[in-house]
């Protein structure tokens, strides 16, 4: 059974809005793509590129006008095919889902997604307990409002509340926008825990290319609803040039580390974070003494 | 002349139950003594909750001092007769570009400010005319909001804020909502404003890069200031800025972390530009 080693793959994905309207729009055009489970994915773009309309087709809230789509090996088109089932199973985190906490409290708002699946209220109550442990809140938290979070408080709420579906893959639309810059590390470590420890598929939009390039194992970029460039950190940032010129960028260690190359110093020019630049800045400095 | 002045500053949040009870008591700001230069830019960080917003609601009178006072060009913020007066030299923009745009015409968005406190019509489309030129959007004045980027939202809502002839800009995450495009323009014509106009700009944001080109960087910490100086005075201090639950940007991170390891460089190197001067001469002489 090889299929089941891939969790979505999509094949010449093409969305057009208003088809046949003065305000036609293609919106996603000949998108391909394989990811295996338990890859980490970061999807980049800047504003109207296509990630959101992509990632809303992989958990069937929007439908290609052309190409197939498959999750776990079964083409989600297909007649008969359960879209409730494959919501459970793609759980998808929008901008901002703090907003959309509603519940009297923490537990009862994590309950509620696992509970309109209609499972039993051993099995809620049980998903949701774990689900508020995988993002790191304690039992002190089930009864408090959310609106008596912090604002990262709050988003990791809401983040439970997905994952207490059971997800096997889950999708999170620029979780950090808006938090502090310790928050913004505490969500994405969580986020990376959960890949580590439970072996999550991991999708990140994000406009942050710091975060991206520290994070994932792989980028997918789009532009004017096509993909662009598809590859491991090193070779998307690669391409920082073409980035700028399709409104992104890479990280501001690659930048310094091509200002370096172009005086003529030979370090290596792959280099996307922090950590990486100062290893290679000091082995360069080290080889005299050594 | 000092812009704003805020002295012993106390605010409590308070809750109350259905018979308007007190149930509980969150001080967000808790004697906060500030002044700022007018045409100066200053950048505000600080964590989620650390009294960064509530402040910068104290500066156009949309709260009001528990304790202390808060003086915007002079005026006291309590003082109601005042009220218009100060909201007209204090304009806010806010994080979420959709929540503060009402037009249906970019040029109308822009001169509701002005028409609601009864400029004269002709007059008021020459503020409109300015204000869109001040901000780059001439171009889109007959468009609808809804068909424009994120950043050209803010800007028209910066325009919106120009319009009423502020002597200051507040801005409260401005850039959160964005992409790094958007982020750049945003950030742009803040500067431009600052720099060509004299406006003063209050910026509070949670991106490190936003801010090494402030005059001053105010930190805040539990409603209180804890740190106060030029961008670079405050990002040498990293390990202190971390303990905030801030950051620096990742050129200044790499500095320290080098310097850590025994590499000669100096405290606070904000830009590329300044990492490449110290670094290559010696990267040179390595590799000779």
């Amino acid at each position: 059974m090889t299929t089941t080693a891939i969790a979505i793959k999509a094949e010449k994905l093409n969305y057009i809005y208003s088809e046949g309207t003065a305000f036609e729009q293609h919106a996603l055009k000949d998108v391909s793509f394989e990811i295996p489970k338990g890859q980490f994915v970061g999807l980049i773009g800047h504003t109207g590129s296509g990630k959101s309309t992509l990632i809303q087709h992989l958990n069937g809230l929007i439908r290609a006008t052309s190409g197939t789509l498959e999750f776990e090996g079964e083409n989600i088109y297909q007649d008969g095919y359960s879209m409730k089932n494959l919501r459970s199973r793609v759980g998808l985190v929008f901008q901002y889902p703090e907003h959309q906490l509603f519940e009297v409290d923490v537990f009862s708002d994590v309950c509620y997604g696992p509970k309109n699946m209609g499972w039993s209220k051993e099995e809620v109550e049980k998903s949701a307990k774990e689900a508020l442990a995988m993002v790191g809140l304690d039992k002190s938290f089930y009864e408090l409002s959310p609106f008596e979070l912090s604002g990262g408080q709050k988003r990791r709420v809401a983040i439970a509340g997905v994952l207490a579906m059971k997800p096997h893959v889950l999708i999170l639309d620029e979780p950090t926008a808006g938090l502090d810059p310790k928050g913004r590390d505490e969500i994405l470590d969580q986020v990376a825990e959960l890949h580590r420890q439970h072996n999550m598929t991991i999708i990140l939009v994000s406009h942050s290319m710091e975060d991206v390039a520290k994070y994932v194992d792989r980028i997918m970029v789009m532009n004017h609803g096509e993909k662009v460039f598809d590859g491991t950190p090193r070779e998307v940032f690669r391409h920082y040039k073409e980035l700028e010129t399709i409104g992104l960028a890479a990280p501001q260690v690659t930048y310094l580390i091509h200002g370096l190359r172009d005086a003529g110093i030979p370090v290596d020019e792959d280099v996307t974070t922090i950590e990486e630049a100062k290893q290679e800045i000091l082995r360069i400095l080290r080889k005299k003494n050594g | 002349m000092k812009i704003i002045q805020a002295a012993k500053l106390v605010f409590d949040y308070i809750r109350r139950d259905e018979e308007e009870k007190i149930e509980g008591v969150t001080r967000a700001i808790d004697g906060l003594s500030l002044e700022i230069e007018e045409g100066s830019f200053v950048a505000v960080l600080g964590h989620n909750g650390s009294g960064k917003s509530t402040f910068a609601k104290h500066l156009n009178g949309i709260l009001l001092p528990t304790e202390g006072e808060v003086l915007v060009a002079g005026m006291n913020t309590a003082d109601e007769d005042k009220l218009w007066d100060i909201r007209k030299n204090a304009g806010m923009v806010f994080q979420n570009p959709d929540n503060q745009i009402i037009g249906n015409v970019v040029e109308e968005d822009v001169g509701f400010g002005p028409e609601n406190i009864g400029v004269p019509t002709e007059q008021i489309w020459k503020r409109v005319n300015d204000a869109l030129e001040k901000v780059g959007m001439t171009a889109y004045r007959l468009q609808s909001p809804n068909k424009l980027s994120g950043g050209q939202k803010q800007r028209v809502a910066i325009a919106g804020v120009m319009a009423m002839r502020p002597k200051c800009i507040i801005l409260d995450e401005p850039t959160a909502m964005l992409d790094p495009n958007g982020r750049r323009e945003v950030i742009q014509t803040v500067h431009e404003l600052n720099r060509q106009e004299g406006i003063t700009v209050i910026l509070i944001t949670h991106y490190m890069e936003e801010v090494i080109d402030a005059d001053r960087v105010i930190v805040m910490d539990d409603g209180k200031v804890v740190m106060d100086g030029t961008p670079k005075e405050v990002f040498s201090r990293v390990e202190e800025l971390k303990s905030y639950r801030l950051d620096v940007p990742q050129v200044t991170e790499l500095a320290y972390e080098l310097k850590k390891e025994g590499v000669n460089l100096p405290d606070g190197i904000l830009t590329k530009e300044e990492f490449l001067e110290h670094m290559i001469p010696m990267l040179k002489e390595a590799v000779r």
